[in-house]
């Protein structure tokens, strides 16, 4: 439960806001590679509560930048991408990446103004397929990208995936870290099942046998342990399962990433929730192999949209003040209830809505865009929960008092796997000892 | 689900007490609550007070609900009132790791319960 006023400090992420303001302090992702094309479209964004847009000139750099030219504010969307630049289609003002005016078309020749036209503009990277944008004060960038698996691995030993969500990004967060769900929400017929209905096709066979050689009585009461991190958390889920222990250790990492195992450690999977504004979400979906690139079969089955991500379509999306975004829409969404089977709820599973990211949202976004959390029930189960929001709240409050986040600026921290094993090691210290190769850098 | 913490697991400091087969918020129950409190000392363990204050938190106002629906004459429901407002602050004050004053409220919550508990039997 959070009083009202800390449930807006949690919540608001508009330039000058506290939590916005710590959330600046990070590399956050902001495009798929693949929605910016040389020479292509501007794409249309906001982020933290302003208004961007993202385009990628004729060398292949992307520049996130001011939507609207500085000469009458006509918005540069409608412009040319042209010969590594940006041309408003108005007066013909032309802009880089770097939001700097280059050419003024329509000025006198021997006019100088555009040297003094800038456009508001943030830097980018590109790596792991994303391109990345730092929106904080310059001196504080941190110098490298989090370095997790996905974002480090070779082109093609990840798959990422982008889509809107309609509520604030805390409840995304919360939903990812709140494993006592997946037992209810994302289960089957069998009655409050510990395991839950995985609505692939077919599995991957890997993953079919490994199910098969460990079936067993499931455990639906858990033991978590939840240890504080550096960068954030590490928990622990062990579950008792035949004569041994099911662990599966889990990290959310500041701000808003998850690191989740896969079935036989094949890799690591996990979400981040960038805030659009106070009420939208971008939803970045990753999932990575470590051994091997994804076949384009796998693609295919991770895109039908069973899991991460939904099933999608490409379009524009009118956020409540009228400015429109360019985004991968979810098909099943409030509009169309999720397309609900009330039969399938009564044969099949708990909420008769087909894919895993479309049940989270179904009850996510039902919560109201941005949730009322000082009329909230909490119990044990919410424990994560409850550190997360607390984790990010202090943290917010430090940099008020002048205090930046240390751990922005340790990319090599993020440098954890999650862990998914059977073992008779019964605490969750001595199972990151003993498997600290595997897990990398566990922070204390 | 059992939640513990990474410190030592025979110390309930390191982990989130609470009996969930409580009906009401007890006076023993806010006892503990408040002992551990007081032993508490790190972020980790913190974040399991306030666990067990969002617990606490909607046990006090689910007594003071009922008080209020079986208020009659002479059944005051300012007790229970007054055991939610400082359980309440108890749990602000323990997210902003003010563990002393969060003590107070808790005490102040404790010394309420014990009389709406004599209120309680007294009218039977």
């Amino acid at each position: 439960m959070l009083s009202a006023e800390e449930n807006a400090y949690l919540t608001r992420v508009g330039p000058g806001s506290p939590m916005g303001e710590l959330f600046r302090r990070f590399w956050m992702p902001a495009l798929l590679s693949s929605e910016a094309v040389a020479d292509g479209p501007p794409v249309r964004l906001r982020l933290l509560g302003e208004n961007l847009l993202g385009f990628r000139d004729t060398s292949g750099r992307v520049g996130i930048i001011e939507p609207q030219c500085a000469h009458r504010l006509a918005s540069l969307f409608f412009g040319r991408n042209e010969q590594s630049g940006l041309r408003c289609p108005y007066h013909g003002w032309k802009y880089g990446v770097d939001g700097q005016c280059v050419d003024t078309p329509n000025e006198p020749e021997n006019s100088r103004m555009r040297e003094r036209i800038k456009l508001r503009s943030y830097p980018t990277r590109e790596q792991a397929g994303v391109v990345w944008v730092y929106m904080g004060p310059p001196e504080c960038s941190p110098l490298e990208l989090p370095q997790m698996h996905w974002v480090t691995a070779p082109a093609g030993y990840q798959h990422v995936s982008k889509w809107l969500q309609s509520t604030n990004w805390a409840q995304g967060l919360e939903g990812e870290i709140d494993s006592s769900h997946v037992s209810f929400l994302h289960s089957t017929n069998e009655k409050y099942s510990a395991g839950f209905h995985f609505p692939y096709p077919t599995l991957p066979p890997e993953v079919a046998e490994f199910r098969a050689q460990h079936k067993g009585p499931v455990d639906g009461a858990p033991v978590l342990t939840v240890k504080k991190t550096d960068y954030g958390m590490t928990y622990g889920a062990r579950r008792h399962r035949n004569d041994e222990f099911h662990w599966r250790v889990t990290h959310w990492l500041l701000p808003t990433y998850s690191l989740i195992p896969q079935a036989m450690n094949l890799g690591t999977n996990g979400r981040c929730w960038v805030p659009i504004d106070d009420e939208h979400t971008w939803t970045f979906g990753y999932i990575s192999r470590y051994d091997r690139p994804y076949t384009g079969e796998e693609i295919a089955v991770i895109e039908e949209g069973a899991a991460f991500p939904p099933r999608l379509t490409r379009g524009t999306y009118r956020l409540r003040d009228g400015y429109l975004i360019d985004t991968s829409l979810p098909v099943a969404s409030a509009d169309n209830d999720y397309l609900i089977d009330r039969d399938m709820q009564q044969r099949t599973n708990m909420t008769g809505i087909w894919g895993f990211n479309e049940q989270d949202r179904s009850v996510q976004e039902s919560m109201g865009a941005t949730v009322d959390r000082s009329r909230e029930h909490l119990g044990k189960a919410d424990m994560a929960v409850i550190a997360a929001r607390r984790t990010l709240l202090q943290l917010a409050r430090r940099l008020e008092a002048g205090t930046e986040p240390e751990i922005a600026g340790r990319a090599e921290a993020y440098n954890v796997a999650a862990l998914d094993v059977a073992t008779g090691i019964g605490t969750l210290d001595e199972l990151l000892e003993a498997y600290a190769m595997q897990l990398g850098g566990i922070g204390g | 689900m059992e939640t513990i913490g990474s410190g030592d697991p025979a110390d309930d400091v390191d982990r989130v007490v609470w009996d969930d087969g409580d009906r009401e918020l007890t006076t023993a129950a806010l006892l503990g609550l408040l002992g551990r409190l007081q032993r508490t000392a790190t972020d980790e363990q913190l974040l399991f007070r306030e666990c067990e204050l969002d617990c606490a938190y909607r046990l006090a106002e689910a007594d003071l609900e009922s008080e209020i629906r079986a208020s009659g004459p002479g059944r005051p429901t300012d007790l229970r009132g007054g055991v939610l407002t400082h359980v309440t602050a108890a749990h602000d004050l323990v997210g902003l790791a003010r563990t002393e004053d969060a003590a107070k409220e808790l005490r102040a919550a404790i010394r309420l319960c014990q009389e709406a508990d004599g209120a309680a039997f007294n009218a039977r």
